[in-house]
């Protein structure tokens, strides 16, 4: 088809009709629809098919418009009542084609001031699900999904509350993807909110594959093994999270959002621990964090005890771990490492499994390959129980960043502890913690409640208390509503 | 202000009573044996009321002098040319003692956890997380401080644990001593305390200087506390004559204590106080670098930070064995002394030379 032949002329908006066709050439997916406005004035209708609703179209914005003449389409008033959901007049060419090619349907006629946009969207999109690495059991059971339309209606769905507000960034020079920053006005800190959207403004990229790439261009710390914005897919997690000052960062295209400021401890919190009773809760939280002791220094206490230190293994279990070990021929850290290794490389692999009943499975094929490594004499019989142990105390950690940093370390303080026994142990949790303490998340500190030590906070870390108790909201949010179930702040 | 130096005054008290506790302690309860039997804790307690009435003459020196350390103190009251050869050996002092945390840091790691490594390898990882936060500022090492607390929770417990095998007839009678033994062991015993002189060199940077005062004297009200329960019940598990022939009696203490199934804990204590004695260490460090920029206008680059840490490990090889560390370690606590009554004689001519006092 060859627009550029036909179509030569100018509105008297200076919409460049020309100039429209020559960019949408080679944009097989664009409709461009001709029809005579009575009878003699040619126009155009333009829209994008598989994004748009063709039925719609035909019915609330081409029939009406067709039968309209040039003189009653001339009339603004006459646009603004189609029957359409929102129609917007667009006066410049650009505009135009960024229009169609965000699934808007456009009407452009030469005679007219202006083209007509209508939003008629129908995108083909998946249900509403249950996010598979974020289960829960006794909250809402949806997540976010890809567009971001869908998750902003989720949203307000959940906080029917003007005050949720929505700010918009289209960013990707390429790809002109809306980023949308969610808060609730008068709970989050606006200088905090400013400074962010300022900061989302100056990300200049071709395009977002995921919100990663958002998470790594705010990111103060770049070079940190630890997250500093919380991932999630779970609507009543970015909801908690409003409802705390906190502000959300939603991109379109992708179901996972983005949660900042937060703290370490923010990482090992999930929604059972409220929805259940504070002693539950509590006994959850702190499972995590002996999950998290386990995960990051089962192996190397393993290695710095069996290579330096065996004397502080009681007698009973130190005779059979001499035997177990008198198989093996290499030393802890190599002993360790190929175990640690192989359990990370199935893990890695059950990723791509369809299910995580895959996963699971994969981990036990783990320790049935840790099983026949210990017939081989590769591996000690007590490794396997530590490795195990350690694998289970990581799929404990809820946060998959957090989880993947812990991964990470865990192979540093073994390399210590291989090197300098329980001192190296000691020294790389001092580095980690001294590291921690200097990070901030949007400017906040990284580990407060703890360092910098706020009290009434503590409440809700190590465990939580009940939810009477927890009237006040968090310090690290700067918020000037502070307490929690009051629409302003007043001072007791 | 809310730089990175910048630091509240109870942040700051954490500071000195780390500083004061986190080293000393581990080698005071046989000093004290060795002084005055069994009263050695009299002896703590006389040099906690003289670290209070310093404290408070610290305090009356910055006061007079607003906002400004001492290395502007000086400068004002001696002169430009005598302040800053003054200044100059401050900063010497302070080099020195952190030199020492170093040297004794890799001592007692390898009198206790790691006999056969070499120190060259030790010294230069231990330092790891001090080069980090002293990179970062005093804001960070004030801070990381709060991570310590966790280990004085768990001595603390550990001596509540052992108090059935404490003996309190070895702690009788009381004075047994003499007044003239105990007032002549005040010196060693002071010397567990020092550390409280680093508030007149980072007074800048403490945000809230009105209450500095308070929580200093509080700091050493609590390092007093603190370092009498440890030479009690050291002396009441060892005895004094014991006690007398150890090197690291807190250490040996969590070795004589036998947990059930898990027989020996003392690996874990000894590696948690660890963490305090980094504190300690970092301190010092971090005052002595504080210092360079100060004195001789040091930029905080990479290259200044690695060539001091450089220096430091250098530095502490000087001494040959354990004798001359021991040595080297009475000299500078004895030094860290001199610069306490260095700063009171500062008070006393501040009231001669009265350039840059605060009228009101």
């Amino acid at each position: 088809m060859n627009w550029k032949k036909r179509s030569t002329e100018n509105t008297p908006s200076g919409i460049d009709l020309k100039y429209i066709n020559e960019n949408l050439q080679d944009c097989p997916d664009v409709i461009r629809k001709k029809v005579y406005i009575d009878n003699r004035q040619g126009a155009f209708f333009y829209f994008l098919e598989g994004l748009t609703d063709k039925d719609l179209i035909q019915r609330d914005f081409i029939n009406p418009i067709v039968e309209m003449s040039l003189r009653e389409l001339s009339n603004e008033m006459n646009i603004h009542n189609l029957p359409c959901n929102k129609t917007t007049l667009l006066h410049d060419s650009q505009a135009v084609i960024d229009s169609i090619m965000s699934g808007d349907s456009v009407f452009i006629c030469a005679a007219l001031p202006f083209a007509v946009s209508c939003t008629l969207a129908d995108i083909e999109k998946r249900a509403i699900e249950e996010p598979v690495i974020e289960k829960n059991v006794r909250g809402p059971h949806e997540g976010f999904v890809e567009p971001l339309g869908t998750n902003l209606s989720i949203l307000r769905r959940k906080i029917k509350n003007n005050n949720l507000k929505f700010k918009t960034v289209t960013l990707g020079v390429q790809t002109k993807q809306k980023v949308a920053v969610a808060y609730i006005e008068g709970i989050a800190n606006m200088e905090i909110v400013n400074g962010l959207i300022d900061k989302i403004n100056n990300i200049e990229i071709d395009g977002l594959l995921a919100i990663g790439y958002i998470e790594q261009s705010l990111t103060s710390h770049p070079n940190s093994l630890f997250p500093q914005f919380l991932a999630t897919e779970r609507p009543d997690k970015a909801m908690s999270a409003l409802l705390e000052g906190r502000i959300t960062i939603l991109l379109d295209g992708t179901p996972v959002v983005l949660v900042a400021p937060v703290n370490f401890l923010t990482f090992f919190q999930a929604l059972d621990d409220y929805s259940t009773l504070w002693i539950h809760g509590s006994f959850l939280r702190m499972l995590r964090f002996t999950a998290l002791i386990v995960a990051i220094l089962l192996p190397s206490l393993y290695i710095a005890i069996t290579s330096f230190h065996y004397y502080s293994v009681p007698l009973n279990l130190l005779v059979p771990l001499a035997e177990s070990r008198a198989k093996v021929p290499f030393p802890p850290i190599i002993e360790v490492l190929i175990l640690e290794a192989t359990v990370e490389m199935v893990r890695e692999a059950a990723v791509r499994l369809p299910t995580y009943i895959g996963t699971a499975i994969s981990v036990v094929a783990g320790l049935i390959l840790g099983e026949a490594a210990v017939q081989a004499g590769i591996v000690s019989d007590l490794l396997i129980v530590i490795v195990a142990a350690t694998a289970v105390a990581s799929y404990v950690i809820p946060s998959y960043d957090m989880s993947l940093a812990v991964r990470i370390l865990r192979f540093l303080f073994m390399v210590a502890s291989s090197i300098f026994g329980i001192i190296g142990i000691v020294m790389c949790t001092a580095l980690t913690l001294a590291h921690l303490l200097t990070m901030d998340s949007l400017g906040q500190p990284y580990f407060q409640p703890l360092t910098p030590l706020v009290k009434k906070d503590i409440k809700d870390t190590f465990f939580r208390l009940p939810i009477k108790n927890m009237g006040k909201r968090q310090e690290m949010t700067r918020t000037n509503n502070k307490f929690r179930g009051r629409s302003d702040d007043r001072k007791k | 202000m809310t730089g990175r130096n910048s630091v509240t005054s109870s942040q700051m008290a954490l500071f000195t009573f780390v500083t004061q506790t986190g080293i000393g302690v581990v080698t005071l309860p046989t000093v004290m044996a060795k002084e005055v039997g069994h009263d050695g804790w009299i002896s703590v307690l006389l040099s906690g009321f003289i670290a209070v009435i310093l404290s408070a003459l610290f305090a009356v020196l910055l006061k007079r002098y607003s906002d400004k350390g001492i290395f502007d103190i000086n400068k004002l009251i001696f002169g430009k040319v005598l302040g800053t050869v003054l200044n100059v050996l401050l900063v010497i002092y302070l080099i020195l003692a952190a030199v020492r945390g170093v040297r004794v840091f890799t001592l007692f790691l390898r009198l206790t956890v790691l006999p056969l490594s070499p120190p060259v390898a030790i010294s230069p990882f231990i330092l790891l997380p001090s080069i980090y936060l002293v990179w970062q500022g005093l804001k960070y090492v004030c801070r990381f401080k709060y991570i310590s607390v966790i280990s004085y929770v768990i001595a603390i417990l550990f001596m509540a644990l052992m108090a059935s095998d404490l003996k309190t007839s070895f702690l009788m009678p009381v004075g047994e001593a003499g007044l003239n033994s105990i007032l002549s062991s005040i010196p060693s015993s002071f010397l567990a305390f020092i550390g409280l002189e680093l508030i007149v060199f980072l007074f800048p940077e403490i945000i809230d200087k009105k209450k500095a005062f308070k929580w200093h004297v509080s700091a050493n009200i609590l390092s007093t506390i603190f370092l009498i329960l440890v030479v009690g019940v050291c002396t009441a598990l060892f005895g004094e004559k014991f006690l007398q022939i150890q090197i690291i009696p807190l250490f040996n203490m969590a070795r004589a204590y036998n947990a059930p199934i898990l027989e020996r804990i003392d690996l874990y204590m000894i590696s948690l106080w660890f963490v305090v004695m980094g504190c300690s260490m970092r301190a010092y460090m971090f005052a002595a670098y504080y210092s360079l920029q100060k004195v001789f206008n040091m930029k905080n680059t990479r290259l200044s930070l690695a060539l001091y840490f450089v220096s430091l490990v250098l530095l502490s090889r000087i001494p040959r064995d354990i004798n001359e560390a021991f040595m080297f370690l009475e000299i500078t606590n004895y030094t860290g002394i001199g610069v306490s009554l260095f700063f009171v004689i500062c008070l006393c001519i501040s009231f001669i030379r009265k350039k840059g006092v605060k009228t009101r």
